[in-house]
């Protein structure tokens, strides 16, 4: 593997209730390169989201909430940053979009302005400048007529193009790395699929890596390299796309693979998971996917599983007592 | 703005006029009659029904709503019954000392609520927030005439650095911002209470929003977040308030005037009520009525400044 771009080592995020402090995040560990898709998957509520706001450092000042572990970046493990610094780094080096375009631009500010002042906070530049520059990346993300549309407002602007104009402003800076927290999730399935073509068509243009949040395992097959699957605030799996696809080796994987409709199926064989994510404030101390597992052996509701490549494999990491005991083959 | 800004001001005018017609309409299903209750009990019939013709009483209804409506918008109130003179310009005489009371009061409320709402909101639990909370609750619930009482006793009396009677000069404008301070503190006390706590509660909200989260992740500096994101947001309720608070505060003007004997609409309205000069209350309706509208008026435009969802609707 070549050297990663980001490195997140052990990252948990704990959030303060009444009876004390609990992970939303728990000992994440993951390297993304340059030029790669990453997928992080999982579903509402496992941690997908706060992982990436913690790697951003917008946790930090989010009360009753404490990030520990590392995240490397360029020899800087930014966890270690003060804000001042953190921020010269954030919208600049590292750059985030979020789920819903409606609610994330700011609606009294005319969009060139919001587009630009990434570039006037990190670049230096005038308003004038900036806007110039504006015009430039709303074209880049294919919006219609752009100069025209650097002074209108967010309420004039669709969906998908909000959508568009997000990713215009995350890339402002040129970013290394660019968290998407379920971009498409908000939009119609036609326009989904554009705004994620895009995603891709840009990542692969600007070389940047690409961390896709995304609870879609169709988004996932169509533009993730790798994919690390999230339950209960922890790594459950991380492989390769088409490993994934094709032998996903933890319980919460295959169900999850097989929660997937597909039009060339009977619909009768559609499988939902049974139960629910339990709440932070009460996880299995074992393996937390053990309540609602198939598999489930004495060994998982005492043991918390360590996620780890099984003999001989290299880059597919499993988080199951029983799957890394036993092979695939005499367990199928 | 422009297509805006002149949609709004065409639509004042009919606003006025059904203001107006309330105010002739009142007047007229009042009980009793005005030229018996001006002339009292014990007027001969002749004298009566003379002020009645004088007043245009016996003309049709119809015709006197014409001229009550022609002659309010263009400006003429009538003579006071009292002293004679034209109303309009007895009102201009003493409306300066009312504007700069409530202008003065509305720049306090502004400067210092705003700023301490914001403060209590960034700071949001912390100690600046309970202090403010507290102060604007206190600020709240005092009456104005009792500030003004206190702040006479204090800053009059004790401390005589101020006049308890504020009869100011108007040609001085030192004079006029001396004989200011102690009214405008009462008043504008209570305003800085109102906005404090709206800039603080829609501040908190603007503060929670996505878009708060997005300007962070672009890393925008705290200063631009809280300002440029938060406070352009928040600001459009505190506009509300203001607005909503200017028209109260023309009314609680009357009785700071009174308490510190300053010249100003409020001593008008009560010598009028005092002396049953109709024509001068009738006028001093139309004159509140008025300002009431161009109130409305002006927090429409600051709404389509500040918000440009507004202009499009």
């Amino acid at each position: 593997m070549a050297q990663p771009i980001i490195s997140i080592r052990n990252l948990t995020t704990a959030f303060k209730l009444r009876s004390g402090w609990f992970p939303a995040v728990r000992d994440v560990s993951l390297d993304v390169e340059r030029n790669e898709t990453l997928c992080l998957v999982g579903e509402s509520g496992c941690g997908k989201s706060i992982t990436a706001m913690s790697a951003m450092g917008l946790m930090r000042t989010v009360k009753g909430c404490r990030v520990t572990g590392e995240v490397w970046f360029e020899d800087l493990d930014l966890t270690k940053l003060d804000e001042h610094a953190m921020r010269t780094i954030r919208g600049n080096r590292l750059a985030m979009i979020f789920q819903e375009p409606m609610t994330s631009l700011n609606p009294v500010l005319p969009i060139g302005q919001q587009v630009g002042e990434p570039l006037m906070f990190h670049r230096g530049m005038t308003r004038h400048e900036a806007d110039e520059e504006a015009v430039r990346l709303l074209e880049l993300v294919k919006i219609p007529d752009a100069r025209r549309r650097l002074n209108q407002y967010p309420h004039q602007f669709s969906g998908g193009m909000r959508q568009r104009v997000m990713i215009a402003m995350a890339l402002a800076c040129g970013p290394d790395v660019l968290f998407a927290d379920e971009p498409t999730t908000a939009l119609d399935v036609t326009i989904q699929s554009q705004v994620l073509a895009l995603l891709d068509e840009i990542r692969e243009e600007h070389a940047f890596a690409l961390v896709l949040i995304t609870h879609d395992m169709g988004v996932v097959a169509t533009i993730a390299d790798r994919v690390a699957v999230m339950y209960g605030g922890e790594i459950v799996e991380l492989a390769k796309t088409s490993v994934l696809f094709k032998s996903p080796r933890h319980p919460y994987t295959e169900a999850l693979l097989k929660a997937i409709p597909r039009s060339d199926q009977d619909t009768k064989d559609l499988c939902a998971i049974e139960g629910q994510v339990p709440p932070i404030y009460d996880m299995p101390p074992a393996c937390r996917f053990a309540p609602r597992c198939e598999l489930r052996e004495e060994i998982c509701v005492e043991e918390h599983p360590d996620l780890r490549t099984r003999r001989g494999g290299k880059t597919h990491l499993t988080r199951c007592h029983v799957r890394n005991r036993v092979s695939r083959r005499s367990a199928a | 703005m422009l297509r805006y800004t002149l949609k709004r001001l065409g639509s004042t005018i009919p606003t006025l006029i059904a203001v107006l017609t309330v105010i002739f309409v009142i007047i007229r299903i009042a009980p009793g009659d005005p030229a018996i209750a001006i002339l009292g009990d014990n007027a001969s019939q002749q004298a009566i029904d003379a002020l009645r013709d004088r007043l245009g009483l016996n003309e049709p209804l119809l015709e006197q709503y014409w001229y009550f409506l022609t002659d309010a918008l263009t400006g003429n109130l009538g003579n006071s019954l009292v002293s004679g003179r034209s109303v309009l310009n007895e009102v201009l005489e003493v409306l300066p000392h009312t504007l700069d009371l409530t202008i003065a009061s509305i720049i306090i409320g502004v400067i210092v609520g705003i700023p301490v709402g914001i403060l209590a909101a960034v700071y949001r639990n912390g100690p600046v927030d309970y202090v403010a909370r507290i102060t604007s609750l206190l600020g709240l619930s005092f009456p104005s005439f009792y500030t003004a009482i206190l702040l006479i006793l204090a800053f009059a009396i004790h401390f005589p650095w101020f006049p308890v009677i504020s009869n100011a000069n108007l040609s001085d404008p030192g004079d006029r911002l001396y004989n200011l301070v102690l009214p405008a503190l009462s008043l504008g006390l209570i305003m800085v209470a109102y906005v404090a706590r709206t800039t603080r509660a829609s501040m908190i909200e603007a503060l929670g929003a996505d878009y708060i989260r997005t300007a962070r992740a672009k890393g925008a500096p705290a200063l631009v977040v809280i300002a440029r994101h938060g406070f352009r947001n928040a600001i459009i309720p505190v506009i509300t308030v203001i607005g909503l608070y200017l028209g109260i505060l023309i009314g609680n003007s009357v009785i700071i005037e009174i308490v510190f004997n300053r010249p100003g609409l409020g001593k008008l309205i009560v010598g009028a009520l005092e002396q049953r000069d109709y024509t001068m209350l009738q006028g001093l309706m139309v004159i509140y009525a008025f300002f009431i509208v161009l109130t409305n008026l002006v927090t429409d435009l600051a709404y389509g400044m500040s918000d440009p969802r507004v202009k499009y609707q």
